[in-house]
């Protein structure tokens, strides 16, 4: 009898927690869940949403007040009785699905009966979820180091995983379209922009990253729950128009897109509390954690760039192909049949293949190459359909095995003027010519806020302070007109005047450009021609004209070599020179670790031996 | 009166098929035609978004409807008119992500790229406009997969 009116007791409190008409609203606003759904951070003690739209709260405390948000949300998703759903739940269906697992029976309308929302997922048809990332794109400061995307797939439209009509979204900030750089940069640095989510289908994405900037996508499947994909669908369509404010070094796409995933993966996608946020850390950690217990990673795809398939698909033609493509191009000459009458019409047809890529990559670079490219679509046109087996595609190794972007280097430094000492290095983004290359632009660097303090004995001083150091060789991998271009470097901060003083720091700005080869896959060098404009200091002037030599080679998997050689010339005083070599050694035993051996020689000669972690 | 009774199925009929049969051509109907391409040049791209409440809007809709409000044959449209280069040059080739996607898009197959091949060749080295020339496509694709 006891037995039986335990299980009565058991029953009956079983019901009452299923009929519950009254919400637990301390327990519900409390939630993390209901905070993330609300995009609220903390402020001191206080929580303040990022969402900067008012639309995006039903409460006029809303975006500070979990509680009142949610005594209003739940009293408009009440308010009517109505069989199909009203449009306060049509507009935040997230929202909904929330509140009505944990009350069915008081929230029993289906999210799916808003028409928008119902056509925005394609009537249901969203099957799985990809992050993608665009490489980094050194033309555009906010892109520099990639940018994230997230796109909704139809299992339909997948075409080699490509998935171009899927609806995609988007973050970055909103900007007036011929906004001046400078004002660009700056607003962006400090917060002067409105930023937000929109949606486009992902062939637009794919024809502004892969086929214009000639940038790699990299596309992230994630292992999801339908319940987990619905969530993510339903938030996403949310935030579609909602504002926040931009800040190019934290609250970028990289965060905004984090804090959406974070929806339902638990553990962190960047480390919140760092004033930086870069999206190959994001990749970095998805490919870490975990979702329920599985993998957060299904798959990993590439997409390449036009340029790197144009490179992949040259690669694959004969000598006496290349031999002909190159008389196309020299001589644009229609008569494609005469110069083609020795090959087979497969032959024909690769030449004529990366014929076409090579004058699209051309039209990205403003040639004009209409009437040629027509001219080989009616050679082609001409010709019956031959599918060809391209055997080798592009296949980089993914951006998450790659380096994390912030470096702290320890250094023993033995200089023969100033003696032995030791230095302390934080660059807090990101690569230069010899680190791993993996994700990121070959033979380039890219460092942002790279300051270098030295320490000997009881004197502390700082060695560089680069507020930015760029240098990107573009070499060209098929040596046809228009692949590669010209070198170029730009960097501003603090130097050394001289190896053999310290402290004897200028403050400079140098730019260069010039031409470079890539003899091999192993060896590039280069040439450049750089200006500078300094802080006085010594017997040295403002003006000064470098010229700068360089080899980088890859003399293993893991062994990078550089030797760079530059004389300056002090504009007011000719016999003013300064001659630098340096000899400097990378060897990368793991993706965290590096170490470096460097000789050199500028008035005094410095060896040292670095150690570097990155995190 | 079964003379009356069979006349006015027949016409019954023939309206059904009349409405069945009358496509809507988003070049004209949708004013796809008058949609302005606009390519990206490398350099100038110095935003992530667009925020654009007309293209969002656009394409913010389902693909199962046939009208204008962002049903199939519109996006189908979109899709041919801004990646037009692309298809165009996969349509030559013979193979590429771009063709398959339109063709998925506008319900055909391989044989029906086959098929449109030497009509789109003319088209190509005609001296059309680009826009006429992706409607030419669309057109095309759309006579040959209707007609099966």
């Amino acid at each position: 009898m006891r037995v039986l009116h335990f299980l009565f007791l058991l029953l009956f409190l079983f019901c009452k927690c299923a009929l519950a008409s009254e919400l637990n609203y301390e327990q519900l606003s409390a939630d993390t869940y209901w905070h993330k759904l609300l995009h609220y951070k903390k402020s001191g003690n206080r929580l303040k949403s990022e969402v900067i739209s008012p639309s995006f709260f039903l409460s006029k405390s809303g975006h500070s007040d979990p509680f009142a948000e949610l005594k209003m949300t739940v009293k408009a998703f009440l308010s009517e009785s109505e069989k199909t759903p009203n449009t306060t739940i049509c507009s935040f269906p997230a929202r909904y699905l929330w509140l009505k697992k944990q009350y069915p029976r008081r929230f029993t309308h289906n999210i799916l009966d808003c028409k928008d929302y119902l056509a925005w997922t394609r009537d249901n048809e969203i099957k799985s979820i990809s992050v993608i990332l665009a490489s980094g794109y050194l033309s555009n400061p906010a892109s520099i180091y990639g940018h994230l995307l997230l796109r909704f797939d139809l299992e339909h439209y997948a075409h080699q995983g490509r998935n171009l009509v899927s609806p995609t979204l988007n973050f970055g900030a909103i900007t007036p379209p011929d906004e001046n750089m400078l004002v660009y940069i700056t607003k962006g640095i400090f917060g002067g922009y409105e930023a937000g989510f929109t949606d486009e289908l992902f062939y637009k994405q794919d024809h502004s990253y892969a086929k214009t900037e000639l940038r790699d996508l990299w596309q992230y499947k994630l292992n999801l729950m339908p319940d987990q994909l619905e969530q993510l669908v339903a938030h996403s369509y949310e935030l579609i128009k909602k504002k926040f404010t931009y800040y190019f070094a934290k609250e970028n796409c990289a965060y905004q897109m984090a804090r959406l995933l974070q929806l339902v993966v638990e553990e962190p996608l960047l480390n919140y509390d760092s004033p930086f946020a870069f999206p190959t850390t994001v990749f970095q950690r998805l490919a870490k954690v975990d979702i329920m217990g599985k993998p957060a990673v299904d798959r990993i795809d590439q997409i390449p760039s036009h340029q790197k398939i144009l490179h992949r698909k040259y690669e694959q033609l004969s000598l006496k192909q290349k031999k002909a493509l190159n008389q196309f191009i020299e001589h644009r000459h229609n008569d494609h049949d005469a110069a083609l009458a020795d090959f087979t019409m497969r032959e024909q047809a690769m030449v004529l293949n990366v014929y076409l890529d090579y004058l699209d990559f051309l039209k990205v670079k403003d040639v004009d190459i209409k009437e040629t490219k027509k001219s080989v679509l009616i050679a082609l046109f001409k010709r019956p359909i031959t599918p060809i087996d391209w055997t080798k595609k592009v296949n980089d190794k993914p951006p998450h095995l790659g380096q994390a972007p912030s470096t702290l280097q320890i250094n023993l430094v033995q200089n023969t003027k100033i003696g032995t000492y030791g230095e302390f290095r934080f660059r807090t983004a990101y690569y230069d010519l010899l680190s791993n290359p993996i994700g990121r632009l070959p033979l380039s660097s890219l460092a942002m806020l790279d300051a270098s303090i030295a320490i000997k004995e009881n004197d502390i001083w700082i060695k560089t302070l680069d507020g930015v150091n760029i240098k990107s060789l573009n070499t060209s991998k098929t040596g046809l007109a228009g692949d590669g271009g010209y070198a170029w470097q730009i960097r501003a901060g603090i130097e050394q005047q001289e190896l053999s003083c310290q402290p004897c720091n200028i403050f400079s700005l140098t730019g260069g450009v010039g031409k470079s080869i890539e003899l091999s896959n192993k060896l590039a060098l280069y040439a450049m021609q750089n200006a500078k404009l300094q802080s006085a200091s010594l017997q040295y002037k403002s003006f000064s004209t470098e010229i700068e030599l360089g080899a980088i080679a890859k003399l293993s998997s893991y062994w990078r070599s550089s030797l760079i050689y530059s004389h300056r010339f002090y504009l007011h005083d000719t016999d003013i020179q300064l001659t630098r070599y340096k000899w400097e050694n990378a060897i990368h035993f793991d993706r965290n670790w590096e170490i470096r051996l460097n000789v050199e020689k500028q008035i005094a000669t410095e060896m040292t031996a670095s150690f570097s972690y990155f995190f | 009166m079964k003379l009356v009774k069979y006349s006015a199925i027949a016409l019954s009929l023939l309206a059904t098929s009349g409405m069945v049969n009358a496509k809507l051509n988003p070049w004209t109907d949708c004013g796809i035609g008058a949609m302005i391409f606009q390519e990206t040049p490398a350099a100038a791209a110095i935003s992530n978004v667009i925020w654009d409440l007309g293209t969002t809007a656009v394409t913010s809709a389902g693909l199962s409807e046939q009208t204008c409000e962002g049903g199939k044959d519109k996006i189908a449209a979109e899709f041919i008119n801004h990646s037009y280069e692309s298809i165009e040059a996969d349509l030559a080739k013979g193979q590429g992500d771009y063709l398959a996607a339109t063709l998925t898009l506008m319900s055909c197959n391989t044989a029906d790229a086959s098929a449109v091949r030497s009509e789109m060749a003319s088209t190509v080295a005609s001296s059309q406009a680009r826009v006429e020339k992706a409607e030419a496509l669309f057109t095309a694709l759309n006579t040959q997969c209707a007609a099966k």
